[in-house]
């Protein structure tokens, strides 16, 4: 158990910009799995970064206020670009109120389509509290 | 956003198993036989028998991986770990991988970001920090490091 670690030491680099709109948020209330939850639709916005350009037709996010004052984000949103390709950025992560959100994000798309690439890679996504964007970094 | 070193975990795996889904999507199932893990301020062992990994793997070397397993601190505290990551390499790397013949870290792309769930206390940071991590598969086990994102 004694080997040499050799692998890369990984490092996050810009990749993409995201701004969203939201739609009205629908609160479910306190869940028996703890804390408070609610729906937060995506109603529009923009994708861009790396010669790609977007439009966002969808998604959401799902929040559940812990206990512990930590937000828990599960994120989704859907992406078409303008050769009519569609993918999906989706993930989880935490929101800390007065500080930021920040994602683990990663991509699903048509295997033999033009953002198929995007599906290879993993990202972090961070939102700066009161900010419509998401800036995703991805991790290299 | 930038990485801070956080941990670095040493497991022993037990052997492979196959679920043939559909033609070209296989879950596999490897369970972690022992383990161990530290970095400033954490270490302790995995507890045997408590989960492994399960990367669905594809034929053209993608793969998407869900790990599950629990932590057990020096001090006594336990700790779940869930995972998710992305792997994608040439298919001669995978072929290589899958056949548990050694290969080098560098050929492939392998990053996970894992979420814990640790009791109020000192630990308590884990549950709201997202992590980056990096495998290294070898014959006999596999070495991954973490960094917390900062």
């Amino acid at each position: 158990m004694d080997l040499a670690f050799t692998a890369p030491t990984p490092d996050l680099v810009p990749a993409f910009d995201l701004v969203l709109e939201h739609g009205s948020v629908a609160i479910v209330g306190a869940i028996a799995t703890g804390g408070v939850r609610s729906h937060h639709p995506i109603t529009g916005g923009s994708f861009s970064g790396e010669g790609l350009s977007g439009t966002v037709t969808g998604g959401s996010e799902t929040w559940l206020d812990r206990a512990d004052g930590v937000t828990m984000v599960e994120a989704s949103y859907y992406i078409t670009f303008a050769d009519g390709a569609v993918a999906r950025c989706f993930g989880q992560g935490y929101r800390t109120a007065g500080a930021s959100t920040r994602l683990a994000l990663l991509f699903e798309a048509a295997e033999d389509g033009s953002v198929a690439g995007l599906a290879t890679r993993a990202f972090l996504g961070e939102r700066v509290e009161g900010s419509t964007r998401l800036v995703i970094s991805r991790i290299v | 956003m930038h990485l801070v070193f956080a941990l670095e975990m040493r497991l022993s795996l037990g052997p492979r198993r196959h679920i043939h889904l559909a033609r070209g999507y296989t879950r596999g199932a490897v369970l972690i036989e022992e383990g161990r893990f530290e970095g400033p301020g954490i270490a302790g062992r995995i507890v045997p028998g408590s989960g492994g990994d399960f990367p669905m793997v594809r034929p053209d070397g993608s793969g998407r991986f869900e790990s599950q397993y629990l932590l057990e601190t020096e001090d006594g505290a336990h700790i779940l770990k869930r995972s998710t990551g992305v792997r994608h390499a040439p298919p001669e790397v995978v072929a290589a991988l899958l056949a548990g013949e050694e290969v080098d870290p560098q050929s492939y792309y392998m990053r996970m970001t894992p979420r814990f769930e640790a009791p109020e206390g000192r630990y308590e940071w884990l549950n709201r920090t997202l992590f980056v991590g990096v495998g290294q598969r070898n014959p006999t086990g596999s070495i991954f490091r973490f960094w917390k994102v900062v």
